[in-house]
């Protein structure tokens, strides 16, 4: 049976990210969130490039100790989020994304983990939008190399979806699964 | 953590003791330090890298409050002191347990999802998708509710509904002809997350459109692998076209019903993605489809109103098909009474409400499963619609003829005293209103002049007409009979009605699109008044008016719908001073009660002309006999009555109709749905035919049994009424159902009585 090709959005002369078409990029996305109680969470999807998911993975409410609170102090959100939770998910994933979003700065050093162009993404306030901005998005990466890239990507597809929508869908998810797993 | 490693030193004073500190164990990996206090218990104080925190029993604790020291509570210490003669090493008096402060507790769970299957892509170029047709932004639009069944579904199902993209972003890939409305992408949506479902938009929004996009996505999503489309015959080219257009991969794709029709239902091959076929069709496998087990992924069920009768063969056949999926569309689900929405949903949601439900309890169970929008509540661009009621003056001669006819008819009727029924009514009133389209003996048509009046202008300007008529004979003075006018007067027409063969009809509405030169579509409101899109025309007339509002605005919305883009006049004819204009006042009373109903979710009312109103059309002084109530006697006639055998019952039946001047044909042995007997009588021009039940049983008769036999009525249009005849009583809620429907209810006194009257013997 005959096929339609993969999507007709992108022009002919696609472009070139990462030595790879802009359609056949590996999104993954990283969220690290608290609940109410202050247990953390987290949850990793990937996607194509049109934030179609592939996998999602999502770990249990991680309940740090007294002692582990005390003794970690102000480290402690940043130990858990990354060195817990990040690393724990990224250790199981099918396929090895080829750019990697995140909803907090605080993470961002998940990149060190994953070795991947890494940035911090959030749709840009009234107050920081410029008349002459082209991007309505705020990204942020840990290196001039990898915000240039990340640039490149948001460039391509911000016009085709909506790149900061997955994180939303990714949160509501993880609470269908955690309310699911606590009754 | 190097830096808790790097710098563990453990310390302690110089106890010789042997300690213990099972509570505390997880302490031993740290920076921790033993000592007793004044009271001589023991406390531990550990240093982290900011400060210092003493962990104690509840004695000190005090006073580390107190002094501002940063102190967690414990239990007691449990120290045994043993005096040691030799020194021992630090490791042997203490015994540390080793947990890793690491230790951070969490289970991973994933999920893998498959992406979207791809669509097979057609050979034709035509059908092709053009090259960055799919990049049409999509207007995003709010999310419809979560569907009520998700709840049941596994943890992956909802994960896999919620990480879903949002419809504007998923539609975005789809390659359409044109960017669908805010409110059809909310639809898609809405019916694209349930299994049960009920779109109910107002004719002309694109229900079709909405459900053959959802289904697509189903496809892609590998949820569904065939869909079946169950839709009248009339608009089978019209599924076909709509499915060419929003999802043309599938042009070659799609199988329509033969002849082979059991083949056809069953057929299950991976390159059939539609299968087509109309109720007709699927009515006439009623039968075997109860003792079939295959089943389908999703059907759609089309103008579902052909099964608010619950009892009909149609809607049973439907019933029995086998699915995980069910969407019906419909612009009107309550066209008449919340029964036949309870019918309907006997198909949607089978176990979800039935006719025993409150009507409270119906509107709060399948709110969730249904979807309407009205016209005038979306955001689209349609133009303009103008209706107006033309009163047409006949001429004086009309006029004398109209008068003398219809005075001849009420004289008539009143003659027939008590034996009078509605079916006597019903033949004037018909009679009547054929003589309001043309006069019999001029030839005469007020209406006709005033569609040739404005059929030069709509055809010089290449402009369109849609006419509809009740009635299709030439000698009724129905749509041949304007054909032929508007032929004589050199205009190009095409007629769209039960007298042109099926195969025809796609044909003419493909021309009627297409050829300029056509300037009218003259059709019946029972062929033309549903699904079909003729937006090639923006002038609606109705030459004569049907019974049911809901009928009538089918027909407008054939012109009035997405895709027309000039406005849209509609004339809708009544004579003045005749029985049009009575029944025009009883139509705007039934419009007002069917916005009640539907549009505002009130109290279900009756919405069919009662007996008590077609009488009041003409003033009439009789009325047909009605038994008063009586108390249930017991006497011998009656117990010879209940004695009888079945079959002498129905030959009883049979002799009391025949003595009343019908003709009698008993049913026994095909007994078509119930009926027992059929009797027939001419009145006039008009024949009375009525569909006899018989039930000879103890017990009261219910209300599904009454349904059951209106069924048999309204299904058939040569039955003018359904007799249900009983050797004992009737249920109030069988009354209920039976008032001011074309039921006559005989129990076993009304029986006694008319053997009596016609001289018939009850006989042991």
């Amino acid at each position: 049976m005959a096929v339609e090709p993969t999507d007709d959005r992108l022009a002919d002369n696609e472009p070139q990210i990462l030595g790879k078409n802009l359609s056949e990029l590996t999104l993954c996305y990283l969220i690290c969130p608290q609940d109410a109680a202050k247990a953390f969470l987290g949850a990793l999807m990937i996607t194509d490039f049109r934030v179609r998911p592939f996998h999602y993975s999502y770990v249990s409410p991680v309940r740090p100790t007294t002692f582990q609170k005390i003794l970690f102090g102000p480290t402690l959100n940043s130990h858990v989020k990354i060195d817990v939770i990040a690393e724990k998910l990224l250790k199981n994933i099918p396929r090895v994304p080829d750019v990697l979003f995140v909803d907090d700065m605080e993470i961002l050093a998940v990149k060190q983990i994953i070795k991947k162009p890494t940035a911090c993404l959030k749709k840009s306030t009234s107050q920081d939008a410029e008349p002459n901005r082209l991007s309505i998005l705020d990204y942020k990466a840990d290196s001039d190399e990898d915000q240039e890239i990340i640039g490149q990507i948001i460039a391509h597809l911000e016009n085709l979806i909506d790149l900061v929508e997955p994180f939303s869908r990714m949160r509501q998810a993880l609470k269908e699964a955690i309310k699911t797993q606590e009754t | 953590m190097g830096w808790i490693k790097n710098k563990r030193k453990n310390t302690i004073e110089n106890y010789k003791t042997k300690l213990i500190v099972s509570t505390l164990s997880d302490i031993s990996s740290i920076q921790a330090k033993l000592f007793r206090s004044r009271d001589k218990t023991f406390n531990i104080s550990v240093e982290t890298h900011s400060q210092n925190i003493i962990i104690t029993s509840p004695s000190y604790y005090e006073e580390c409050t107190r002094i501002g020291q940063p102190a967690i509570l414990t239990e007691p210490l449990t120290i045994e002191l043993k005096p040691l003669r030799i020194m021992p090493r630090f490791e042997d008096i203490v015994k540390i347990h080793t947990v890793s402060l690491n230790d951070f507790k969490l289970t991973i769970q994933r999920f893998d999802f498959k992406p979207d299957k791809q669509e097979p892509k057609t050979l034709f170029p035509e059908v092709t998708r053009p090259r960055g047709s799919a990049g049409i932004k999509i207007k995003a639009v709010e999310s419809p509710l979560r569907p009520p069944t998700l709840d049941k579904r596994s943890l992956e199902e909802r994960l896999k509904w919620i990480l879903t993209p949002p419809i504007h972003e998923v539609l975005s890939d789809l390659s359409l002809p044109a960017k669908p409305f805010s409110f059809q992408t909310f639809g898609i949506k809405w019916l694209y997350d349930r299994d049960n479902a009920l779109l109910a938009d107002e004719m002309g929004l694109g229900k079709t459109m909405q459900a053959i996009i959802a289904a697509r996505l189903l496809w892609r999503r590998e949820i569904i692998k065939q869909i079946l489309v169950v839709c009248p015959k009339t608009l089978i080219s019209n599924w076909e076209k709509e499915l060419c257009k929003w999802w043309p991969q599938v042009k070659y794709n799609i199988s329509i019903a033969g002849t082979d029709r059991q083949f056809f239902l069953r057929l299950g091959m991976s390159n059939v993605i539609v299968k087509i076929i109309n109720y007709e069709s699927l009515q006439r496998e009623g039968d075997w489809l109860k003792n079939q087990k295959f089943s389908h992924d999703l059907i759609i069920i089309d103008e579902a109103q052909r099964i608010k009768n619950p009892a009909s063969k149609t809607s049973q056949a439907v019933k029995s098909l086998r699915t995980t999926r069910r969407w019906a569309l419909t612009g009107t689900p309550l066209e008449t009474k919340i029964d036949d929405l309870v019918s309907i949903f006997g198909f949607i949601a089978p176990e979800l409400i039935n006719y025993d439900t409150l009507q409270a309890v119906i509107q709060n169970r399948i709110r969730p499963y249904i979807l309407r929008r009205r016209t005038d509540e979306v955001n689209i661009d349609l133009p303009e619609k103008f209706e107006q009621d033309i009163k047409i003056e006949l001429d004086t001669e009309h006029q004398n003829v109209y008068k003398q006819m219809e005075d001849e008819g009420v004289i008539e009727l009143n003659e027939k005293g008590e034996s009078i029924t509605v079916t006597h009514v019903f033949a004037l009133i018909n009679k009547l209103r054929q003589i309001c389209n043309f006069c019999p003996v001029s030839g005469a048509s007020a209406k006709l002049e005033r569609i040739l009046e404005e059929m030069e202008e709509i055809s010089e300007s290449g402009r369109k007409a849609l006419v509809f008529s009740q009635f299709v004979s030439e000698k009724t003075g129905g749509l041949e009979r304007i054909a032929k006018e508007l032929k004589n007067k050199g205009y190009d027409i095409f007629q769209l009605h039960g007298g042109i063969p099926q195969n025809q009809r796609a044909p003419i509405i493909e021309r009627f699109d297409t050829d300029k030169s056509i300037s009218a579509m003259l059709l019946n409101f029972k062929v033309g008044g549903v699904g079909l899109n003729l937006q090639a025309a923006n002038y609606v007339y109705l030459f004569d008016r049907w019974w049911n509002p809901a009928v009538e605005d089918q027909a407008i919305k054939r012109a009035h719908r997405i895709g027309q883009t000039h406005k849209v006049f509609v004339r809708k004819f009544y004579c003045k001073d005749t029985i049009e204009e009575r029944i025009l006042k009883k139509l705007e009373e039934r419009r007002r009660l069917f916005r009640q109903i539907i549009d505002e979710n009130r109290p279900a009312e009756s919405m069919g002309l009662t007996e008590e109103e077609i009488f009041s059309l003409f003033n009439l002084k009789v009325r047909p006999h009605r038994q008063t109530q009586q108390k249930e006697e017991k006497g011998p006639v009656q117990l010879i009555l209940k004695n009888m055998s079945p079959s002498q019952f129905e030959n009883l039946v049979a002799d009391i109709y025949e003595k009343q001047g019908y003709k009698v044909t008993v049913t026994a042995g095909s007994h078509d749905r119930g009926i027992d007997i059929v009797a027939e009588k001419s009145i006039g021009d008009a024949r009375e035919k009525v569909a006899i039940q018989c039930k000879h049983q103890q017990a009261n008769i219910g209300r599904p049994l009454l349904q059951q036999l209106w069924g048999v009525v309204t299904d058939n249009q040569s039955i003018t009424r359904g007799d249900f005849v009983t050797s004992s009583g009737f249920s109030a809620e069988a009354k209920d159902f039976a008032n001011g429907k074309r039921l006559t209810l005989i129990d076993s006194k009304e029986l006694i009585r008319l053997a009596k009257e016609f001289k018939v013997a009850i006989l042991e």
